[in-house]
């Protein structure tokens, strides 16, 4: 945990992309939506099966919220399809 | 501690903070990494004390574009305690007289100490800080907790209360230990072990050194008002 002190850049771009989620949601822009699309594409093309993913790539934002004692999800955004950047 | 060492402090510690944000930024996008090695090279004149002050001027303006870049703070609070932060020292450096400069160094010190103080109003007027269901929240569902183990915590709701109120008192109180520097080193060792806590816990790193990098500027307010 204490490395996290000097080194969380994925971490750190977690909680970027959590806000492009909100600003998608509150006040939607393209540059929300292209910081997400963006990002995704890029850990998707550094995972092992890259090659083998499809062309298109959508995304959908889930919020949670407590109702109650329940946890309730809502589908709040959804993508057009895109197509996946080429890998370079 | 003088007003140039307090500021000069600073000017290090936030280019340090700096460094390790932008470090970060290097595995990101290219144009990314474009602007953050040039933020890295400024910083590295501010820690060497060269050709003063126009590294500082350059990260104030290198600050507009990343800001324009991600269309807002990438990290939200830390990002914009760290303008604050570099605003303040920049804004120190052009002011046209010491008395101005010291106005906009001590800004820098009033800044932090309502950082805590209406964090804890905010929370002390929620009936769910209160009660401690607002952590509860935080450990069961948001996105912050870095690990699935630590979602556990919120079934421990008495742990969490107490936890709650611990912030809530802590943060609402701070603007008293400003009454003397062995209170205010007492309240920042303590507000420095929170921060340490939320970077543990929530991954919150940038959080931890840039609120340090303006520890020196309350510092020397609590001297030069008491």
């Amino acid at each position: 945990m204490l490395a996290q002190l000097l080194w969380n850049p994925r971490w750190n771009e977690t909680l970027f992309l959590v806000s492009c989620a909100e600003r998608l949601v509150d006040q939607p822009t393209a540059h929300s939506e292209n910081e997400i699309f963006a990002r995704i594409a890029a850990d998707l093309a550094r995972g092992p099966e890259a090659a083998a993913l499809p062309a298109w790539l959508t995304f959908r934002l889930t919020f949670l919220s407590r109702e109650g004692e329940t946890i309730a999800g809502e589908v709040l955004f959804q993508s057009q399809p895109r197509r996946r950047p080429a890998a370079p | 501690m003088t007003f140039e060492s307090a500021a000069r402090l600073t000017e290090i510690l936030l280019a340090l903070a700096f460094i390790q944000q932008s470090l970060e930024h290097l595995r990101g996008p290219r144009n990314e990494q474009a602007l953050f090695g040039v933020r890295i090279v400024l910083c590295a004149l501010v820690v060497l004390g060269l050709a003063q002050p126009w590294p500082l001027l350059g990260l104030a303006a290198l600050s507009l574009v990343i800001l324009f870049r991600f269309q807002g703070p990438y990290n939200g609070g830390s990002d914009r305690m760290g303008l604050l932060a570099l605003w303040c020292l920049a804004l120190a450096h052009l002011a046209p007289t010491p008395q101005w400069r010291e106005i906009a160094f001590g800004y820098l010190g009033l800044q932090l100490v309502l950082s805590y103080f209406i964090s804890g109003w905010v929370k002390v007027v929620n009936p769910d800080w209160r009660s401690g269901r607002a952590l509860r929240d935080v450990f069961q569902f948001s996105a912050y907790p870095v690990s699935e183990a630590l979602r556990g915590w919120a079934g421990r709701p008495r742990i969490l209360l107490a936890m709650s109120w611990a912030v809530i008192l802590f943060e609402l109180a701070f603007p008293l230990t400003i009454l003397s520097q062995p209170t205010l080193i007492a309240g920042l060792v303590v507000a420095a072990t929170f921060h340490l806590a939320n970077a543990c816990l929530f991954g919150l790193n940038r959080f931890f050194w840039t609120w340090l990098a303006t520890y020196p500027a309350i510092l020397w307010l609590q001297a030069r008002l008491f």
